[in-house]
């Protein structure tokens, strides 16, 4: 206790929530109850319940009886707000018939009247019963008591709201077999947050004789401003605590007048089956609210009404139960008491309203409603939690009496089905979570928990047991690992997955006609391979080409060796030539001829052993020609073997000619072609009277003449020594307009000209008669061929 | 900044300042550009020198292997690599100061190998050319027969017959030296002319890094 002084209304501290009326235990109703029952564990606001142990009691007083089929999940729920039982002295007990309206109304309306003023003024014998509704009717314990309660239950005053419903309970057909038209009952008096939850219009509805059961605003709030409902019959208006005074909105509080007999709120009305609605209305009791019962399905409202004045339940209850489900109302009901679970849900400090837990009650008389154990229980957790939850688990459960014929069908089903089905966990199965041990039912049963029957509506709502199968398929027990003993533990999955809808498309024949495509693609792999392969056909010669041949290569020799072997033959030899003298050969002549003694010669050999046979004896005359001219040669090569050729050759003629090595410098061999070339125009050193370049091919040749007059100045004449196939490659040099070459000797017949000029013959002058003689048996050949193979394509063209 | 370094400054460094250099060398005779110009090609002959060696090594590497390894035709490569060896050592150490007798020796096996072995074969393989150009003319008309083949044995005859000044043929002498110096220079200019200018195209095209001889990029 904080001490704080709270207004005089409230049950709880403002402060700190501390219960500021101590909780009374109702003394034993007489010889034919219970003794007083194991008080049930009520924490925060609750409405009066049932007590978990009545079911001791008469099937006369309806008590609710314990189901053992209750499912887990509920029993949970009850289990846990066993553990957060206030205490013994917390618990209520039901009203017994023949007590008086304070004891009646239970002890969360006892608690309530002298905290506020107006319970203080209303008489206990003003509350009327009101009609309610069979699965309101349900709530009721016994027909006698109901007899007390209607008695009792004008010190009941509905609220306002409530008070709106009596013209709809008129209204709806009276059940036939409802023989109980309860009298005109005072209304309840409701507290204002029940009648802040009832819309406006309803409270502006025409109040009906019996005074309206005060409803709290908060309830008033939460009713749906559009539903107008005739006005209930009169009902004395139940006192409403201050608490919930101060929660309700002043604006909203109106003027609603309480219609006959304590009429259900149409929220709870909502959380019956529509179709229980409809044909329960008893023709007594508090009639349902219009925002009550058009949040109902209107098939539900309509057959709704019974004469007999009855508890309405609020429309949002009714919506909350499934319309299938949904059973024709039990028959009528006097007069309705505001649930302590629904005073729980609106603690005095708090204006939101919490979530409400869809609660069917069959409000038969205007006798204290009792709220059954496990709405107590979902009362104290909800006190605890469920303020920030939107909307809380469909928790239902009616108290049922066996002896009561109208019970709801949906409650009905629950009798049957709910032992039948295997309790589900209180909490709903999370996946990969192991699900909590379930209690023991006789332990709860010990614990004073009662077994609430679980409507087929309600049991839709409970959490699928589908997913828990999942659960428990996954739920294997880790062996090794960090998890090693722990289950429900996600199992590994591979890293890489083929899509199961992947493997479903692909088929047998999707398959095969990959396999075919596959195996062609790799023959025709094949077969470009082995069309890449070259086919070396080793066509073998015919013995027309094998003579010819022979032919060839015999006429060749008899005519090359025959003319070198003229000479040993035929004394005085034979002379089949005679030497041309060429303007480009007298140049080239004049040239060499023009070179200062005292100057160097630059002498380059570009041909290798395989033109050295045509080339040496071109090169001779013209080096015999400087050396006699006493001009130093400076020979240098871009070829690897041109040196040695260089060097053969020089040695030659200064072995046959008296020369010496001093007369000619032999350099090394330069790589990089006209590079090359370059350099070794520049180490040189000294600017040459003459370039005398002996080559064979085109290449050495040209970027000689290009390095040359690259030089720049003037440059020296440049000579070349070349075979007779180079001679068209050198003539545009040779061009006296161009001027790149000074003179050229080219092949055996220049060499053998060049030789004539100086008088000095030499080797071409002796091989010039084979060469003539050979190049005439060469175009012999090639006449003779044309001859031969002419005449037979003509041939072959008639053909 | 990467990207640049590795495209542009192996142009910059290896292809357009070397060649602007020694371009501008040849047609601006600076003597700071022609020194420039000198050590460049001194770098290019020694770069061409390590070419060929690098050519050697590989050759021998290549044959080499297969001799090692016994694999097809290995045996040619065992002449190859005994040849290439033969020819190479000797010019090799020549001149190193093994002493004259030792120098002469070497000198001698060097132009012996050159004149006995390489100068014969290089002449035979010459005169194999011969021989299977004659046989090719032998059946000219065999399988190509034009009037395109006629002329071109015509000339060949001319020509050859021309240029062995038979006693008697003079005449063909002249007609030969105006084919040759007519029609063989015409086709000839246009040859060379065909060179400078594509190789004048390499080279802008080497100076503006449209081509990378120098590099794979």
């Amino acid at each position: 206790m904080c001490g704080t002084m709270n207004s005089v209304g409230n049950v709880y501290c403002d402060r700190c929530h501390a219960r500021l009326i101590p909780l009374t235990t109702s003394p034993p109703d007489g010889d034919d109850q219970e003794p007083a029952p194991v008080p049930a564990p009520v924490k925060g606001l609750s409405l009066p319940t049932i007590p978990l142990d009545e079911k001791g009691e008469p099937d006369t007083e309806g008590a609710v009886g314990r189901e053992d089929a209750e499912a887990d999940w509920l029993t949970q729920l009850r289990g846990v707000a066993a553990s957060d039982d206030v205490g013994p002295e917390i618990s209520e007990t039901r009203p017994e018939v023949g007590m008086e309206a304070e004891e009646e109304t239970g002890d969360w309306l006892s608690q309530l009247r002298p905290t506020t003023e107006a319970a203080a003024s209303v008489d206990a014998q003003d509350i009327v019963p009101v009609e309610m509704d069979d699965w309101l009717t349900q709530l009721r314990t016994t027909p006698e008591r109901d007899e007390e309660v209607e008695e009792s239950f004008e010190q009941f005053d509905l609220p306002d709201w409530l008070q709106d419903k009596e013209p709809v309970a008129e209204e709806s057909e009276p059940t036939p077999s409802e023989p109980l038209a309860p009298p005109p009952v005072e209304a309840a008096a409701v507290p204002d947050w029940l009648v802040e939850v009832a819309p406006s219009e309803e409270r502006e509805a025409p109040p009906s004789p019996v005074e309206a059961a005060e409803v709290p605003d908060w309830l008033m709030e939460m009713a749906p401003p559009e539903e107008v409902e005739p006005a209930p019959p009169p009902v004395e208006a139940a006192e409403v605590p201050d608490w919930l005074m101060e929660m309700a909105p002043p604006e909203e509080v109106g003027p609603a007048p309480p219609p006959v007999g304590a009429e259900v709120p149409d929220w709870l009305m909502e959380m019956a089956p529509p179709e229980e609605v409809g044909p329960a209305p008893p023709p007594v009791g508090a009639e349902v609210p219009d925002w009550l019962v058009e949040m109902a399905p209107p098939e539900e409202v309509e057959p709704a009404p019974p004469p007999v004045e009855a508890a309405e339940v609020p429309d949002w209850l009714v919506e909350m139960a499934p319309p299938e489900e949904v059973q024709p109302p039990p028959p009528p009901v006097e007069a309705a008491a505001v649930p302590d679970w629904l005073m729980e849900m609106a603690p005095p400090e708090e204006a939101e309203l919490p979530p409400v837990s869809p609660l069917t009650t069959d409000v038969t008389t205007p006798v204290e409603a009792e709220t059954p154990a496990w709405l107590r229980d979902v009362a104290v957790e909800e006190e605890d939690v469920s303020r920030a939850e939107p909307v809380t688990p469909p928790l239902i459960e009616s108290p049922r009496d066996a002896k009561v014929e109208t019970t709801l069908d949906w409650l009905s089903d629950l009798e049957t089905e709910a032992p039948s089905r295997p309790f589900p966990p209180a909490v709903p199965a999370f996946e990969g979570m192991p699900p909590p041990p379930s209690l023991d039912v006789d332990a709860a049963e010990v614990a004073g928990l009662a077994r609430a029957e679980i409507p087929d509506w309600l049991e839709a709502m409970r959490p699928r047991p589908e997913a828990a199968p999942a659960a428990v398929e996954q739920d294997l027990v880790e062996t090794s690992g960090l998890l090693q003993g722990l289950s429900g533990v996600i199992p590994p999955v591979l890293p890489i997955q083929v899509p199961a809808a992947r493997e479903r498309y692909v088929s047998a024949e999707g398959r095969e006609a990959s396999l075919t495509r596959a195996q062609l693609l790799q023959s025709l792999l094949t077969q470009q391979v082995e069309a890449s392969k070259p086919e070396v056909s080793q066509r073998k010669a015919s013995a027309g080409e094998r003579v010819q041949r022979w032919v060839v290569a015999l006429v060749l020799f008899v005519v090359v060796v025959g003319t070198l072997m003229a000479p040993l033959v035929v004394p005085g030899g034979l002379t089949l030539t005679q030497p041309v003298m060429s303007s480009v050969l007298i140049r080239a002549y004049n040239a060499v001829q023009g070179v200062d003694v005292t100057s160097t010669a630059l002498v380059v050999f570009e041909y290798g052993a395989a033109e050295a046979g045509e080339l040496d004896p071109v090169a001779e005359p013209i080096l015999l020609h400087l050396l006699d001219r006493g001009v130093h040669l400076e020979v240098v090569s871009t070829r690897p073997e041109g040196m040695i050729v260089a060097e053969g050759l020089l040695a030659e003629i200064a072995a046959s000619g008296g020369y010496t090595e001093t007369q000619y410098t032999l350099h090394a061999y330069r790589s990089g072609n006209a590079t090359g070339a370059a350099q070794l125009l520049r180490d040189v050193g000294v600017s040459p009277g003459l370039v005398l370049v002996l080559t064979a091919q085109p290449g050495p040749l040209r970027w000689w003449v290009e390095q040359i007059h690259a030089l720049g100045g003037e440059t020296p004449p440049i000579v070349t020594g070349i075979s007779a196939a180079l001679e068209a490659a050198a003539s545009p040099y040779l061009d006296t307009r161009a001027g790149q070459l000074a003179g050229s000797v080219s092949g055996l017949s220049g060499a053998a000209a060049y030789e004539s000029i100086r008088r000095v013959p030499g080797k071409a002058t002796g091989r010039l008669d084979a060469l003539a003689a050979g190049q005439v048996a060469i175009v012999g050949l090639m006449i003779l061929g044309a001859i031969l193979y002419a005449p037979s394509g003509l041939f072959r063209r008639k053909k | 900044m990467a990207s640049f370094i590795k495209r542009w400054i192996p142009f910059i460094l290896f292809a357009a300042l070397p060649g602007i250099v020694v371009l501008l060398a040849y047609l601006v005779p600076a003597p700071a550009l022609l020194y420039f110009r000198d050590r460049l090609v001194d770098g290019a002959v020694i770069v061409a020198a390590f070419a060929f060696l690098l050519g050697l090594f590989n050759l021998l590497r290549v044959h080499g292997g297969q001799v090692l390894r016994r694999r097809q035709g290995w045996f040619y490569s065992l002449v190859l690599v005994a040849a290439m060896l033969a020819f190479w050592i000797p010019p090799a150490f020549r001149d190193l100061p093994w002493g004259m007798a030792v120098q002469e020796t070497l000198g001698l096996l060097d132009r012996m190998l050159f004149e006995h072995i390489i100068s014969p074969l290089g002449a035979s393989l010459a005169a194999l050319v011969v021989f299977t150009l004659i046989l090719a003319a032998f059946r000219l008309l065999r399988t190509r027969r034009s009037a395109g083949s006629a002329v071109f044995l015509l000339v060949v005859a001319v020509v050859l017959l021309g240029g062995a000044p038979l006693i008697g043929l003079e005449w063909l002498t002249g007609l030969r030296d105006w084919i040759v110096h007519v029609f063989g220079m015409a086709g000839m200019r246009g040859l060379l002319l065909g060179v400078a200018l594509g190789t004048v195209i390499t080279a802008l095209r080497v100076f503006i890094a449209s081509e990378r001889p120098y590099s794979e990029l």
